[in-house]
Protein backbone atom coordinates (compact mmCIF):
# COMPACT_ATOMS: atom_id res chain seq x y z
CA UNK A 1 0.00 0.00 0.00
CA UNK A 2 1.52 3.22 -0.99
CA UNK A 3 -0.76 5.18 -0.65
CA UNK A 4 0.77 8.74 1.23
CA UNK A 5 -2.49 9.37 3.44
CA UNK A 6 -2.08 5.88 5.24
CA UNK A 7 -2.78 6.07 9.00
CA UNK A 8 0.98 4.59 9.43
CA UNK A 9 2.63 6.14 6.91
CA UNK A 10 1.48 9.71 8.12
CA UNK A 11 2.13 8.71 12.09
CA UNK A 12 5.93 7.83 10.96
CA UNK A 13 5.33 11.33 9.75
CA UNK A 14 4.28 13.24 12.73
CA UNK A 15 6.65 11.36 14.49
CA UNK A 16 9.73 11.92 12.30
CA UNK A 17 8.69 15.74 12.65
CA UNK A 18 8.70 15.92 16.17
CA UNK A 19 12.52 13.85 15.88
CA UNK A 20 13.67 16.30 12.89
CA UNK A 21 13.14 19.13 14.39
CA UNK A 22 16.47 21.38 13.64
CA UNK A 23 15.31 24.08 15.05
CA UNK A 24 14.13 22.83 18.29
CA UNK A 25 11.12 26.10 18.11
CA UNK A 26 7.60 23.39 17.45
CA UNK A 27 6.89 20.51 19.20
CA UNK A 28 3.61 20.76 18.76
CA UNK A 29 1.93 19.17 16.00
CA UNK A 30 0.67 21.17 13.28
CA UNK A 31 -2.88 21.99 14.28
CA UNK A 32 -4.78 19.39 11.94
CA UNK A 33 -2.90 16.29 13.18
CA UNK A 34 -3.59 17.61 16.52
CA UNK A 35 -7.03 17.88 16.37
CA UNK A 36 -7.42 14.36 14.48
CA UNK A 37 -5.42 12.70 17.14
CA UNK A 38 -6.72 14.46 20.25
CA UNK A 39 -10.46 13.24 18.85
CA UNK A 40 -9.65 9.64 19.52
CA UNK A 41 -8.34 10.67 22.63
CA UNK A 42 -10.80 13.00 23.89
CA UNK A 43 -13.55 10.28 23.41
CA UNK A 44 -16.90 11.51 25.31
CA UNK A 45 -18.22 14.99 25.93
CA UNK A 46 -19.27 13.54 28.93
CA UNK A 47 -16.56 12.12 30.63
CA UNK A 48 -15.21 15.95 30.39
CA UNK A 49 -18.28 17.01 32.19
CA UNK A 50 -17.30 14.53 34.88
CA UNK A 51 -13.54 15.50 35.14
CA UNK A 52 -14.08 19.16 35.39
CA UNK A 53 -16.30 18.57 38.51
CA UNK A 54 -13.43 16.39 39.98
CA UNK A 55 -11.26 19.09 38.90
CA UNK A 56 -12.90 22.28 40.50
CA UNK A 57 -13.23 19.96 43.69
CA UNK A 58 -9.75 18.87 43.84
CA UNK A 59 -8.78 23.03 42.98
CA UNK A 60 -10.50 23.63 46.23
CA UNK A 61 -8.67 21.32 48.47
CA UNK A 62 -10.89 18.07 47.78
CA UNK A 63 -8.29 14.76 48.40
CA UNK A 64 -10.52 12.58 47.37
CA UNK A 65 -11.18 13.89 43.87
CA UNK A 66 -8.27 14.85 42.77
CA UNK A 67 -7.47 10.98 43.43
CA UNK A 68 -10.39 10.05 42.08
CA UNK A 69 -9.47 12.35 39.17
CA UNK A 70 -6.02 11.42 38.72
CA UNK A 71 -7.22 7.48 38.66
CA UNK A 72 -9.21 8.22 35.97
CA UNK A 73 -6.49 10.29 33.62
CA UNK A 74 -4.45 7.47 34.61
CA UNK A 75 -6.07 5.06 32.59
CA UNK A 76 -6.99 6.99 29.61
CA UNK A 77 -3.28 8.12 29.62
CA UNK A 78 -1.85 4.69 29.70
CA UNK A 79 -4.27 4.04 26.57
CA UNK A 80 -2.71 6.92 24.60
CA UNK A 81 0.84 6.60 25.04
CA UNK A 82 0.59 2.28 25.07
CA UNK A 83 -1.02 3.08 21.19
CA UNK A 84 2.10 5.88 20.44
CA UNK A 85 5.14 3.80 22.16
CA UNK A 86 4.01 0.11 20.86
CA UNK A 87 3.34 -0.58 24.35
CA UNK A 88 6.35 -1.04 25.96
CA UNK A 89 5.59 -0.93 29.42
CA UNK A 90 8.21 0.54 31.59
CA UNK A 91 8.00 3.59 28.86
CA UNK A 92 4.35 4.49 29.06
CA UNK A 93 4.08 3.76 32.66
CA UNK A 94 6.87 6.23 33.35
CA UNK A 95 5.64 9.10 31.32
CA UNK A 96 2.03 8.01 32.60
CA UNK A 97 3.34 8.95 36.04
CA UNK A 98 5.39 12.40 34.69
CA UNK A 99 2.04 13.33 33.41
CA UNK A 100 0.02 12.63 36.51
CA UNK A 101 2.48 14.47 38.42
CA UNK A 102 3.08 17.24 36.11
CA UNK A 103 -0.76 17.85 36.35
CA UNK A 104 -0.62 17.72 39.83
CA UNK A 105 2.14 20.09 40.26
CA UNK A 106 0.64 22.34 37.76
CA UNK A 107 -2.61 22.58 38.14
CA UNK A 108 -2.68 25.97 38.79
CA UNK A 109 -2.23 26.57 34.91
CA UNK A 110 -5.91 25.20 34.20
CA UNK A 111 -8.02 27.55 33.45
CA UNK A 112 -11.88 26.29 34.47
CA UNK A 113 -13.43 28.34 31.67
CA UNK A 114 -11.63 25.78 29.23
CA UNK A 115 -11.77 22.49 28.62
CA UNK A 116 -9.87 20.16 31.12
CA UNK A 117 -9.44 16.95 28.08
CA UNK A 118 -7.67 19.31 26.08
CA UNK A 119 -5.55 20.81 29.14
CA UNK A 120 -4.49 17.49 29.99
CA UNK A 121 -3.90 16.76 26.42
CA UNK A 122 -1.69 19.42 25.91
CA UNK A 123 0.44 18.05 29.11
CA UNK A 124 0.30 14.97 27.73
CA UNK A 125 1.08 15.90 24.25
CA UNK A 126 4.28 18.10 25.31
CA UNK A 127 5.61 15.16 27.49
CA UNK A 128 5.37 12.23 25.06
CA UNK A 129 7.24 14.69 22.02
CA UNK A 130 10.02 15.41 25.44
CA UNK A 131 9.90 11.30 26.03
CA UNK A 132 11.06 11.31 21.81
CA UNK A 133 13.42 14.23 21.67
CA UNK A 134 15.13 12.35 25.05
CA UNK A 135 15.08 9.41 23.94
CA UNK A 136 16.21 10.44 19.76
CA UNK A 137 13.53 7.15 18.46
CA UNK A 138 14.67 7.20 15.06
CA UNK A 139 13.85 3.98 14.16
CA UNK A 140 9.82 4.98 15.39
CA UNK A 141 7.62 2.39 15.50
CA UNK A 142 7.73 -1.02 13.93
CA UNK A 143 4.98 -1.11 11.26
CA UNK A 144 3.47 -4.53 13.23
CA UNK A 145 3.63 -2.45 16.34
CA UNK A 146 1.63 0.56 14.59
CA UNK A 147 -1.32 -2.24 13.44
CA UNK A 148 -2.08 -1.80 16.81
CA UNK A 149 -1.97 1.67 17.63
CA UNK A 150 -5.22 1.65 15.01
CA UNK A 151 -6.88 -1.29 16.54
CA UNK A 152 -10.71 -0.23 16.58
CA UNK A 153 -11.38 0.39 19.84
CA UNK A 154 -14.98 0.45 19.58
CA UNK A 155 -16.35 2.53 22.50
CA UNK A 156 -13.78 4.95 21.80
CA UNK A 157 -13.61 4.68 17.84
CA UNK A 158 -17.48 5.36 17.43
CA UNK A 159 -17.99 7.48 20.37
CA UNK A 160 -15.33 9.55 18.51
CA UNK A 161 -16.49 9.63 15.31
CA UNK A 162 -19.95 10.93 16.69
CA UNK A 163 -18.26 14.20 18.61
CA UNK A 164 -15.75 14.82 14.94
CA UNK A 165 -19.11 14.39 13.08
CA UNK A 166 -21.15 16.70 14.89
CA UNK A 167 -17.95 19.31 14.39
CA UNK A 168 -17.33 18.78 11.47
CA UNK A 169 -21.20 19.09 10.58
CA UNK A 170 -20.71 23.17 11.12
CA UNK A 171 -18.40 23.15 8.24
CA UNK A 172 -18.96 24.57 4.93
CA UNK A 173 -20.06 21.59 2.77
CA UNK A 174 -16.67 21.82 0.22
CA UNK A 175 -14.19 21.38 3.85
CA UNK A 176 -16.54 19.33 5.30
CA UNK A 177 -16.38 17.18 2.17
CA UNK A 178 -11.96 17.59 1.86
CA UNK A 179 -11.25 16.53 5.13
CA UNK A 180 -13.97 13.83 4.82
CA UNK A 181 -12.57 11.95 2.39
CA UNK A 182 -8.61 12.69 3.23
CA UNK A 183 -8.70 12.43 6.93
CA UNK A 184 -11.54 10.03 7.92
CA UNK A 185 -12.06 8.40 5.10
CA UNK A 186 -8.11 7.95 3.94
CA UNK A 187 -8.11 9.19 0.34
CA UNK A 188 -5.02 10.74 -1.14
CA UNK A 189 -5.57 14.54 -1.98
CA UNK A 190 -5.66 13.29 -5.90
CA UNK A 191 -8.15 10.47 -5.47
CA UNK A 192 -10.07 13.12 -3.42
CA UNK A 193 -9.62 15.59 -5.91
CA UNK A 194 -11.05 13.12 -8.83
CA UNK A 195 -13.77 12.24 -6.65
CA UNK A 196 -15.03 15.87 -6.01
CA UNK A 197 -14.23 17.46 -9.83
CA UNK A 198 -12.02 20.05 -7.92
CA UNK A 199 -8.09 20.74 -8.29
CA UNK A 200 -5.79 19.30 -5.72
CA UNK A 201 -4.89 22.58 -4.61
CA UNK A 202 -8.20 23.66 -3.79
CA UNK A 203 -8.57 19.90 -1.61
CA UNK A 204 -5.56 21.19 0.18
CA UNK A 205 -6.77 24.52 0.62
CA UNK A 206 -9.95 23.41 2.36
CA UNK A 207 -8.68 20.75 4.43
CA UNK A 208 -6.09 23.16 6.11
CA UNK A 209 -9.06 26.30 6.53
CA UNK A 210 -11.70 23.44 8.01
CA UNK A 211 -9.05 21.76 10.21
CA UNK A 212 -8.28 25.59 11.29
CA UNK A 213 -11.52 26.39 12.13
CA UNK A 214 -12.58 22.82 13.69
CA UNK A 215 -9.77 23.20 15.99
CA UNK A 216 -11.02 26.81 16.76
CA UNK A 217 -14.21 25.47 17.68
CA UNK A 218 -13.17 22.58 19.66
CA UNK A 219 -11.33 25.04 21.95
CA UNK A 220 -14.40 27.22 22.60
CA UNK A 221 -16.32 24.17 23.19
CA UNK A 222 -17.54 24.17 26.93
CA UNK B 1 6.69 4.04 42.34
CA UNK B 2 3.68 2.18 41.59
CA UNK B 3 1.52 4.69 39.70
CA UNK B 4 -1.19 3.60 42.57
CA UNK B 5 0.76 4.76 45.33
CA UNK B 6 2.15 7.91 43.93
CA UNK B 7 -1.67 8.93 43.12
CA UNK B 8 -2.06 8.25 46.83
CA UNK B 9 0.56 10.40 47.76
CA UNK B 10 -0.34 12.85 45.21
CA UNK B 11 -3.23 13.41 46.48
CA UNK B 12 -2.51 14.05 50.58
CA UNK B 13 -0.72 17.21 48.84
CA UNK B 14 -3.78 18.69 47.74
CA UNK B 15 -3.67 22.51 48.92
CA UNK B 16 -6.60 24.80 47.61
CA UNK B 17 -6.06 27.12 44.68
CA UNK B 18 -8.55 29.98 43.39
CA UNK B 19 -8.70 31.38 39.78
CA UNK B 20 -6.31 33.80 40.56
CA UNK B 21 -3.35 32.13 41.85
CA UNK B 22 -1.28 31.58 38.57
CA UNK B 23 -1.83 35.65 38.28
CA UNK B 24 -0.36 36.22 41.73
CA UNK B 25 2.59 33.69 41.60
CA UNK B 26 3.48 35.69 38.33
CA UNK B 27 2.73 39.08 39.54
CA UNK B 28 4.74 37.98 43.06
CA UNK B 29 8.06 36.64 40.89
CA UNK B 30 7.88 39.72 38.93
CA UNK B 31 8.07 41.68 41.48
CA UNK B 32 10.63 40.84 43.21
CA UNK B 33 13.09 40.80 39.85
CA UNK B 34 11.78 44.41 39.45
CA UNK B 35 12.88 45.65 43.16
CA UNK B 36 16.19 43.77 42.41
CA UNK B 37 16.54 46.00 39.23
CA UNK B 38 15.18 49.09 41.08
CA UNK B 39 18.37 47.88 43.25
CA UNK B 40 21.04 47.91 40.91
CA UNK B 41 19.21 51.04 40.06
CA UNK B 42 19.84 53.45 42.79
CA UNK B 43 22.97 51.73 44.03
CA UNK B 44 24.81 52.66 40.78
CA UNK B 45 24.39 55.56 39.18
CA UNK B 46 20.86 56.95 41.12
CA UNK B 47 18.39 58.20 39.83
CA UNK B 48 18.14 61.25 37.49
CA UNK B 49 18.75 64.95 39.21
CA UNK B 50 16.00 66.68 38.02
CA UNK B 51 13.21 63.52 38.71
CA UNK B 52 11.29 65.54 40.77
CA UNK B 53 10.58 68.64 38.33
CA UNK B 54 10.42 66.02 35.81
CA UNK B 55 7.35 64.00 37.60
CA UNK B 56 5.45 66.89 36.77
CA UNK B 57 6.22 67.40 33.08
CA UNK B 58 4.10 65.09 30.46
CA UNK B 59 7.45 63.31 28.48
CA UNK B 60 7.63 61.89 31.79
CA UNK B 61 4.22 59.92 31.83
CA UNK B 62 3.83 59.46 27.94
CA UNK B 63 7.46 57.36 28.77
CA UNK B 64 5.84 55.08 31.38
CA UNK B 65 2.34 54.95 29.68
CA UNK B 66 4.73 53.55 27.23
CA UNK B 67 6.48 51.48 29.18
CA UNK B 68 3.43 50.67 31.37
CA UNK B 69 1.18 49.48 28.58
CA UNK B 70 4.16 47.16 27.29
CA UNK B 71 4.18 45.85 30.84
CA UNK B 72 0.43 44.94 30.69
CA UNK B 73 0.42 43.36 27.30
CA UNK B 74 3.47 41.55 28.17
CA UNK B 75 1.98 40.05 31.14
CA UNK B 76 -1.24 38.97 29.64
CA UNK B 77 0.65 37.67 26.77
CA UNK B 78 3.20 35.06 29.63
CA UNK B 79 0.14 34.26 31.18
CA UNK B 80 -1.35 32.86 28.03
CA UNK B 81 1.79 31.11 27.49
CA UNK B 82 2.10 29.86 30.83
CA UNK B 83 -0.53 27.20 29.82
CA UNK B 84 -0.05 24.22 27.92
CA UNK B 85 -2.77 24.26 25.15
CA UNK B 86 -2.07 26.25 21.89
CA UNK B 87 -2.49 29.41 21.70
CA UNK B 88 -2.44 31.61 18.43
CA UNK B 89 0.79 33.39 17.71
CA UNK B 90 -1.00 36.29 16.43
CA UNK B 91 -1.48 36.85 20.06
CA UNK B 92 1.88 38.79 20.29
CA UNK B 93 0.80 41.41 17.80
CA UNK B 94 -1.00 43.01 21.09
CA UNK B 95 2.76 44.24 21.70
CA UNK B 96 2.18 46.37 19.24
CA UNK B 97 -0.81 48.05 20.22
CA UNK B 98 1.07 51.33 22.64
CA UNK B 99 3.86 51.59 19.80
CA UNK B 100 1.13 52.02 17.13
CA UNK B 101 -0.20 55.07 19.81
CA UNK B 102 3.15 55.88 20.32
CA UNK B 103 4.29 56.07 16.66
CA UNK B 104 0.88 58.70 16.27
CA UNK B 105 2.72 60.62 18.89
CA UNK B 106 5.99 60.48 17.07
CA UNK B 107 4.78 61.82 13.98
CA UNK B 108 2.49 64.91 15.60
CA UNK B 109 5.20 65.75 17.24
CA UNK B 110 7.91 65.40 14.06
CA UNK B 111 5.42 67.55 12.31
CA UNK B 112 5.35 70.48 14.34
CA UNK B 113 9.24 70.60 15.36
CA UNK B 114 11.30 73.22 13.09
CA UNK B 115 13.79 71.10 11.01
CA UNK B 116 17.13 71.42 12.86
CA UNK B 117 15.38 69.77 15.61
CA UNK B 118 14.37 66.38 14.25
CA UNK B 119 17.90 64.36 14.55
CA UNK B 120 17.78 65.63 17.69
CA UNK B 121 14.44 64.51 18.66
CA UNK B 122 15.67 61.03 17.19
CA UNK B 123 19.01 60.77 18.76
CA UNK B 124 19.27 62.33 21.96
CA UNK B 125 22.71 62.06 23.57
CA UNK B 126 22.30 58.71 24.43
CA UNK B 127 20.52 56.58 21.65
CA UNK B 128 23.16 53.85 21.47
CA UNK B 129 23.71 53.30 25.22
CA UNK B 130 19.69 53.40 25.74
CA UNK B 131 19.07 50.10 24.51
CA UNK B 132 22.09 48.50 25.68
CA UNK B 133 21.19 50.28 29.21
CA UNK B 134 17.30 48.84 29.35
CA UNK B 135 18.77 45.32 28.44
CA UNK B 136 20.74 45.29 31.33
CA UNK B 137 18.46 46.66 33.93
CA UNK B 138 15.50 44.18 32.92
CA UNK B 139 18.10 41.37 33.13
CA UNK B 140 16.80 40.48 36.72
CA UNK B 141 13.23 40.56 35.75
CA UNK B 142 14.07 38.38 33.01
CA UNK B 143 16.09 35.82 35.45
CA UNK B 144 12.94 36.07 37.81
CA UNK B 145 10.77 35.05 34.54
CA UNK B 146 12.37 32.58 33.29
CA UNK B 147 13.00 30.69 36.34
CA UNK B 148 8.92 31.56 37.21
CA UNK B 149 7.90 29.96 33.86
CA UNK B 150 9.74 26.35 34.29
CA UNK B 151 6.89 25.93 36.99
CA UNK B 152 4.09 27.08 34.82
CA UNK B 153 3.24 24.71 31.75
CA UNK B 154 4.31 26.41 28.79
CA UNK B 155 4.39 24.68 25.81
CA UNK B 156 5.00 26.70 22.88
CA UNK B 157 8.54 27.52 24.50
CA UNK B 158 9.59 30.43 22.31
CA UNK B 159 6.69 32.49 22.16
CA UNK B 160 6.54 31.82 25.97
CA UNK B 161 9.99 32.79 26.01
CA UNK B 162 9.56 35.85 24.06
CA UNK B 163 6.76 36.86 25.88
CA UNK B 164 7.93 36.91 28.97
CA UNK B 165 11.31 38.45 27.55
CA UNK B 166 9.12 41.40 26.92
CA UNK B 167 7.63 41.94 30.13
CA UNK B 168 11.13 42.04 31.65
CA UNK B 169 12.14 43.97 29.38
CA UNK B 170 9.02 46.61 29.58
CA UNK B 171 9.89 46.34 33.29
CA UNK B 172 13.50 47.33 32.72
CA UNK B 173 12.54 49.98 30.62
CA UNK B 174 10.31 51.62 33.17
CA UNK B 175 12.77 51.53 35.89
CA UNK B 176 15.16 52.81 33.28
CA UNK B 177 12.69 56.25 32.96
CA UNK B 178 13.71 56.62 36.14
CA UNK B 179 17.31 57.41 35.41
CA UNK B 180 17.38 58.87 31.93
CA UNK B 181 16.06 62.20 30.80
CA UNK B 182 15.53 61.83 27.09
CA UNK B 183 12.00 63.13 26.30
CA UNK B 184 11.51 63.32 22.75
CA UNK B 185 8.56 60.86 21.33
CA UNK B 186 10.65 59.83 18.25
CA UNK B 187 13.61 58.93 20.32
CA UNK B 188 11.31 56.67 23.13
CA UNK B 189 9.92 55.00 20.16
CA UNK B 190 12.87 53.94 18.43
CA UNK B 191 15.20 53.06 21.43
CA UNK B 192 12.66 52.43 24.15
CA UNK B 193 11.23 49.87 21.84
CA UNK B 194 14.36 48.67 20.89
CA UNK B 195 15.60 47.96 24.71
CA UNK B 196 12.13 46.36 25.13
CA UNK B 197 12.66 44.38 22.19
CA UNK B 198 15.72 43.08 23.08
CA UNK B 199 15.15 40.97 26.16
CA UNK B 200 12.18 39.56 24.17
CA UNK B 201 14.22 38.24 21.32
CA UNK B 202 17.00 36.78 24.11
CA UNK B 203 13.97 35.02 26.10
CA UNK B 204 12.90 33.71 22.57
CA UNK B 205 16.06 32.48 21.99
CA UNK B 206 16.98 30.85 25.60
CA UNK B 207 13.24 29.70 25.85
CA UNK B 208 13.31 26.50 24.43
CA UNK B 209 16.47 25.50 26.65
CA UNK B 210 15.59 27.02 29.67
CA UNK B 211 11.68 26.71 29.84
CA UNK B 212 11.47 23.14 29.89
CA UNK B 213 9.62 21.02 32.45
Amino acid sequence: MTNSHHPIIRLQCIITFFLTDPIGCNHYPRRYEYLMSESFFIAQLNTEAELRALMVAALQGDGNAHHALLSQIAVKLRTFFGRRLGRDAADVEDLVQEVLIAVHTRRDTYDPSRPLTSWVYAIAHYKLADCFRRNSRREVVSLEDTAELFAPDENEQSSAHQDVGQLLATLPVPQQTAIKLTRIDGLSTAEAAQRCGQSESLIKVNVHRGMKRLMMLYAETE
Amino acid sequence: MQTSDLIQQLSTQVTPLTRQSLVKRLLLVWMSGVVVALAMLLLSTGVRGDLTAAICTLPFWIKWAYTGSVMVAGTLLTLRFARPEYQSKSLLWWLTLPTSALLLIAIFDLSQAPAEQVHHMWMGHSALMCPWNILAISLPVFVAMMLIMRKFAPTQLRTAGFAAGCLAGASGATVYALLCNESAAPFILAWYSLGMLMPGLLGAALGPKMLRW
